[in-house]
């Protein structure tokens, strides 16, 4: 499983804010620079699956650009982040902002160093992931288990999806973590991170513009094959059939049962009452 | 320090990680939920200032230096200057700011204490988010800290964030056995208690028991009285009356007669005894409780029992009282999404009253201000009452008892 780098694309009329955007590059970013809406358009649709965007809303002047409406419309999947001068006059800009589905704010001439851009823009990486699988976790799951499934999205996100660092990231021994997923009614640590990496796959895979292999490199596999290989053990269908009946929800569905079956095994293993059960 | 707090510092101990509210709440940006309750300059003042401290805690420490622009601290005194927030909130907010450019983590107690301060502003005002996302920010300013932990989970259930809520009680328990503060463990676990009381009740169960002991080793009375106050729940739920009855006078005695816990069990002894169709009982409690519940949402929740209890004694000088003052809140709280919930509310207290012409006034107007809020799960729901009042109830005659007001005056309905 390999990383690329992750494309960074930006659109904005500052050069102090391009500037420090292009500094991002020593942290993995594969930065680009665009010149007007269209252009920046005809990127988001050419790049990665993994790319993300950051923007001046108002760009190249006036009110809130309708050009960016449309490209959060277009690209729902892809994170938006916007770079703007916050004043006292724009709540309703920013609240605007949020609705069209921007997920991050750089507040420009304030939190808009190397340090704070980089933590601003890293956050958006399994937001919309982190989105989606909060939506499709049956009702009755536990906090601890979301903490969990939480945790493994960020990982899977940025590239460093493995047991050891999950239970790093949870701040418990792989011991412990394996013992924590059993009783939270969780595939074990591995698998749980399998599962995450292929919906993460899968939420790329209902973007019409993005081919197989492009979803496949983007996730972190090897390649097409390798992508196929994992969807027909785990999902039992190949990508191009998860697409036609919609990828996430056959991910999301697929990924449903194997919780109720964890959760039901340990039950049945352990002989304990689900009042027992849903203590830990 | 003590042989204990020596093992303590030496034991590998679990600690759950701070949990990320934003994809729990739905925000499409940390804070946006802020804009939406405090409109206008002072939202962007308080949402920029739950992002600093949010940045800062999620910063390591050695880059903290560097973290803000030089000229952060004039752009937060100028929406300082804009916002003009009151005198308790402004020297929060004054607080908060000397984060920026900070790395000590003394400031970080101070910035703590200030966004507690916030968090008790917003908690005043009916700002659910707002006094949530500030929790969440102390307990990340102070991460150690059993106390602020704790806050972010009694913010994560009262804005209705069960699993939340659940993360941050587990995070208490652990931060709380760590440095041995008994107090907030025992509260984590009758906060557990109540996470888990709908969803589970014999797990529920475990966990107020575990709190009552863990309160009689520490003497904690309010907290015994909050985990009495979930048995009784719990019982109440079961039908088991006699342990229901006993475990609510030992809450009560364990308040005492001013803790704002008791107005809280009062009420769900109310709806209780509602329940078990002792109406007349549970009316004069709840008049008594309006005179101190006056917040909104609480309010809201005592006349709209009051109005079920009214109708079944058949006091009608009482519903109409009830049911104006009722009309007169939701007024008040004008077209915003605790407006609709409020509608429906009273739209099934009058379905449940007999009062189908009244339900379906109500419900039609939560189901349009559902609609033009976009919540979907509100219109379902008024939808469902306002079939309700189609497809007609019985009359409120059939389940009314015997008042001695209304025996000459017939049907109330």
């Amino acid at each position: 499983v390999k990383q690329p780098a992750r494309p960074l694309l930006v659109l904005h009329g500052d050069p102090t804010v391009r500037d420090r955007l292009r500094a991002l590059t020593d942290a993995g970013y594969g930065y680009e620079e665009y010149a007007d809406w269209a252009a920046l358009s005809a990127g988001v649709h050419d790049a990665p699956a993994s790319a993300v965007v950051v923007v001046d809303p108002y760009f190249p002047k006036g009110g809130l650009a309708a050009e960016l409406r449309e490209l959060l419309f277009r690209y729902p999947s892809t994170p938006v982040t916007a770079a703007l001068e916050v004043t006292a006059d724009r709540a309703t800009d920013l609240w605007t902002l949020g609705k069209w589905g921007i997920c991050e704010i750089i507040s420009v001439h304030h939190d808009d160093t190397k340090e704070a851009i980089l933590t601003r823009v890293r956050s958006t990486h399994a937001r919309k992931l982190r989105e989606a699988i909060a939506a499709i976790l049956p009702p009755e799951t536990g906090g601890r288990a979301r903490a969990i499934v939480d945790t493994a999205a960020e990982l899977v996100a940025s590239g460093a999806d493995s047991s050891k660092n999950l239970a790093v990231a949870l701040q418990v021994s792989r011991r412990t973590l394996l013992r924590w997923t059993v009783l939270a009614g969780l595939p074990p640590p591995r698998k749980l991170l399998a599962w995450v990496r292929i919906l993460m796959a899968a939420q790329r895979l209902d973007d019409p513009d993005q081919t197989v292999l492009d979803v496949a490199r983007a996730a972190g596999y090897g390649g097409d094959g390798a992508l196929r290989r994992v969807t027909a053990k785990l999902v039992g269908l190949s990508p191009g059939a998860m697409r036609r009946r919609g990828a996430f929800a056959a991910a999301g569905a697929r990924f449903r049962e194997a919780l109720v079956k964890h959760g039901r095994l340990h039950l049945t293993s352990q002989g304990d009452s689900p009042a027992a059960a849903s203590i830990c | 320090m003590t042989s204990g707090e020596r093992a303590n510092s030496l034991r590998r101990w679990c600690l759950r990680p701070a949990p990320h509210h934003d994809a729990v709440a739905g925000e499409p940006f940390t804070g946006w939920s802020i804009l939406r309750e405090v409109p206008g300059p002072l939202g962007v003042l308080l949402w920029q200032s739950l992002r600093d401290a949010l940045l800062w805690a999620a910063t390591p420490v050695n880059s903290r230096g560097a973290l803000f622009s030089s000229s952060a601290r004039a752009r937060r005194a100028e929406l300082l200057a804009a916002a003009k927030p009151d005198e308790r909130l402004g020297s929060a907010l004054r607080l908060l700011e000397t984060l920026i450019g900070s790395t000590s983590s003394g400031d970080a107690e101070v910035t703590g204490a200030a966004a507690g301060q916030v968090v008790s502003w917003a908690v005043s005002r009916d700002h659910p988010q707002t006094a949530l996302a500030f929790a969440h920010a102390a307990a990340a300013v102070l991460p150690s800290s059993a106390a602020a932990a704790l806050r972010a989970g009694h913010r994560a259930h009262a804005a209705g964030y069960q699993h939340l809520a659940e993360i941050w009680y587990r995070r208490t328990i652990s931060l709380a056995r760590t440095r041995r503060e008994w107090v907030p463990y025992a509260s984590a676990l009758v906060g557990l208690g109540r996470v888990y009381a709908d969803r589970d009740p014999a797990a529920a169960r475990v966990y107020f028991l575990k709190a009552l002991r863990a309160c009689r080793r520490v003497g904690a009375g309010a907290t015994r009285a909050h985990a009495f106050h979930g048995l009784f729940r719990l019982a109440a739920a079961a039908g088991d009356h006699v342990l229901a009855d006993g475990l609510a006078s030992k809450a009560l005695r364990r308040f005492g007669p001013h803790h704002p816990g008791r107005s809280e069990l009062l009420q769900d002894v109310a709806e209780y005894r509602l329940q078990q169709g002792d109406s007349r009982v549970a009316m004069r409690i709840l008049q008594d409780l309006l005179e101190v519940r006056t917040r909104t949402p609480e309010r809201m929740r005592t006349l709209v029992a009051l109005v079920r209890a009214a109708a079944r004694v058949g006091d009608r000088p009482v519903l109409e009282s009830a049911w104006f003052s009722a009309m007169a809140l939701i007024g008040r709280l004008g077209e915003t999404e605790d407006g609709a919930r409020c509608n429906l509310d009273l739209a099934r207290a009058a379905v449940d009253a007999g009062e189908c012409a009244r339900a379906a006034e109500v419900a039609l107007r939560a189901f349009q201000l559902s609609q033009r809020l976009d919540r979907r799960q509100l219109c379902r729901e008024a939808e469902e009452v306002l079939d309700q009042t189609r497809a007609g109830r019985p009359p409120v005659s059939t389940i009314r008892e015997s008042h001695p007001a209304a025996q000459g005056s017939g049907r109330v309905s």
